[in-house]
């Protein structure tokens, strides 16, 4: 097998809400990674996307793609799952460079969710539950997370307040990041101890309020992938390597787990990956956790074995996984403030690794020269994991 | 006044907003800033119809309609050409960035009946509108003594935000004075049961600070930002396009 690196990473404009259409949206995040790598001859394109065909009336994204930007003979296709579409397809385009296949593949991630009204955007991301013990029956996905939270708070003494110490610090994050959907300061009176919060911040799913989740984003992001005996070919340096990658597997429905505030397939992805690395969890410098609900940052941390199970609210407390702290944790702002397109989000976190780890994250980068930085992107509610690690391996 | 002028301008209802302005308070806001609530006169209201002369512009989120709706509101504010019209603002504290603004009038026919003109946010995921939108009903219901207000909204956003989150209740055989479309309620029974108990904050926040009120008075402006927060494109570069 070869090794991979990453030599180019890009994003769109701002996400949030994007005028144009899927494809041209994507166009964009892939020209900004093409001009970052250097290059435009690129061997396969796989496209991460979820949804689509269901909201955008449009498939064969892969295709679409490659002739919009005039990328062939590049040859390419569409990847769907879920909202870890973007990690799955970084991982295929892993694969088809560490097997030989192809030398250089673009992923890219794209979805376009704002034209669709909110109860239709809710339905669209319900259908990855499982569809006869748990969609049938109305449940949506802020209502698991809300379940998960609401077993978080009776096992281990998670309080409101830490999830809200969570969304601060990913909207001070996303703050400082040009492409996040939310650039919004939130703060603890704000959204939490006036009497004005129950109006700022209505409970949306009980316990978790508007502020303890990601909001509905368009957005897009790409990423140029390189066998390790070409990159020399781009005199791109630092090397990123494509380190680590794994994907694990839990049942779909939520109530068929043995505890479900235990994420096995975070743990299973999370092993494999560590395990290809040749690293440890102490390693790692900082990660990108999917917080599609803020009490998942808690949950992932923990199941990926940073954090003792129960115990990761006591550090976010501390301070430790804030920018400056002992463990950063989303310093792109996350799900909860960069957005969520769903089949662009786990490009996007690899985006924010490659930037952390070359030191070109401007006013959010992390200090102590970072080397290793983890991203967990998660699929369904938590049965499809995809976990990766990346590492500068030179300059 | 001319004689013709005495005609045309309407003679204020008994309780009006002049003699029952609105008390200012302030909110505190997701970002930890505090918005002072506040009705302005006409001479404040000259100030700020200028601040709608590129919001007009804006063809996005009913932006141009409303704004251009609200221009000649205003106007017709300062000319006196509306009855017993009102206009809130709601102003940072410290800064008097105008994060938005609410207007309305009274029911000539039926001074019980207040008519809810517009609202319109300049600073967006904040709950300005929301907030507002519950202060302006305070106004009606609490200051002016209305019985029931007049709603209709010309975007998805605020048809959200009224007509569902607050519960209103239809009244499709009055024609709003906005559109001439069917109008939504918002009666006592509601504002007292639900309405003003859940929605409308900062009213223990009175009276506010002399210090905020002269910041406020004294600086009527727009968020800089105004622009990209709504379109997404600076000011600058958006307003090339005319």
């Amino acid at each position: 097998m070869r090794d991979v690196t990453i030599i180019g990473a890009g994003m769109g404009s701002r996400w949030g809400k994007y005028s144009g259409s899927l494809i041209e949206m994507m166009a964009e995040a892939s020209l900004s990674a093409i001009d970052d790598a250097g290059t435009d001859e690129i061997d396969a394109v796989f496209v991460a996307n979820m949804g689509a065909g269901r909201i955008n009336n449009q498939t064969a994204l892969g295709s679409a793609l490659i002739d919009y930007l005039n990328l062939f003979p590049a040859v390419g296709a569409s990847i769907e799952n879920g909202p870890a579409s973007g990690a799955t397809a970084a991982r295929i385009g892993y694969m088809a460079i560490a097997s030989g296949v192809h030398d250089v593949v673009m992923i890219t991630g794209g979805e376009k969710m704002r034209v669709a009204p909110g109860p239709v955007v809710t339905d669209f991301v319900a259908t990855m539950a499982h569809p006869e013990a748990e969609y049938i029956h109305g449940i949506t996905f802020p209502s698991l997370g809300a379940l998960l939270a609401r077993l978080y708070f009776e096992k281990y003494g998670v309080t409101s307040e830490d999830l809200a110490r969570i969304a601060i610090k990913n909207h001070q994050n996303g703050l400082k990041n040009p492409h996040a959907h939310i650039r919004q300061k939130i703060t603890m009176e704000g959204i939490l101890t006036s009497r004005e919060a129950k109006l700022n911040n209505p409970m949306i799913a009980d316990p978790l309020h508007l502020y303890d989740m990601c909001p509905v984003s368009d957005g897009s992001a790409s990423i140029i992938m390189c066998s390790m005996n070409k990159v020399q070919e781009f005199e791109k340096t630092p090397i990123i390597k494509f380190a680590g990658t794994g994907q694990g597997m839990d049942t779909m429905a939520v109530h068929e787990r043995e505890d479900p505030t235990f994420l096995k397939a975070v743990k299973i992805a999370s092993d494999q990956a560590f395990k290809m690395a040749g690293l440890t969890r102490e390693d790692i410098d900082f990660a990108e956790i999917h917080d599609a609900f803020e009490i998942l940052e808690l949950a992932e941390l923990e199941s990926a074995g940073f954090y003792e199970r129960g115990k990761a609210h006591l550090s976010v407390r501390e301070g430790e996984t804030e920018l400056t702290g002992k463990f950063p944790v989303n310093t792109s702002g996350g799900l909860k403030a960069r957005g969520h397109p769903v089949g662009a989000t786990g490009v996007a976190q690899l985006c924010e690794l490659v930037w952390q780890l070359r030191g070109e994250a401007g006013e959010r980068q992390i200090p102590n020269d970072p080397k290793h930085g983890y991203a967990v992107n998660f699929g369904g509610f938590g049965n499809n994991v995809v976990s990766t690690i990346l590492s500068r391996v030179k300059g | 006044m001319s004689a013709d002028e005495d005609i045309l301008r309407p003679k204020p209802n008994k309780v009006n907003p002049e003699n029952s302005p609105y008390s200012a308070k302030f909110i505190n806001l997701v970002d930890g800033s505090k918005m002072v609530v506040r009705q302005i006169t006409r001479e404040e209201t000259k100030k700020v119809i200028p601040l709608f002369y590129d919001i007009v512009k804006i063809n996005k989120d009913f932006y141009d309609l409303v704004g251009a709706r609200i221009l000649g509101e205003l106007l017709a504010y300062v000319q006196y050409r509306v009855q017993d019209e009102y206009v809130l603002l709601g102003q940072v504290h410290d800064t008097g960035e105008v994060l938005g603004l609410v207007n309305g009038y009274l029911s000539f026919n039926d001074p019980k009946i207040g008519i809810s003109y517009h609202t319109m946010t300049f600073k967006r995921g904040l709950r300005v509108g929301a907030h507002l939108f519950v202060a302006k009903m305070e106004h009606h219901l609490d200051y002016l003594q209305n019985d029931e207000v007049k709603i209709v909204a010309e975007s998805h956003i605020g048809f959200r935000r009224w007509m569902e989150e607050l519960r209103l209740e239809e009244n499709f055989d009055f024609e709003h004075p906005v559109g001439g479309v069917p109008s939504y309620n918002l009666t006592r029974k509601n504002w007292e049961s639900y309405v003003k108990p859940e929605r409308c904050f900062g009213t223990e926040n009175r009276p506010i600070p002399e210090e905020y009120l002269k910041t406020v008075k004294e600086n009527i402006l727009l968020p800089e930002d105004v622009m990209y927060q709504i379109t997404g494109t600076p000011k600058d570069e958006f307003l090339k396009g005319f």
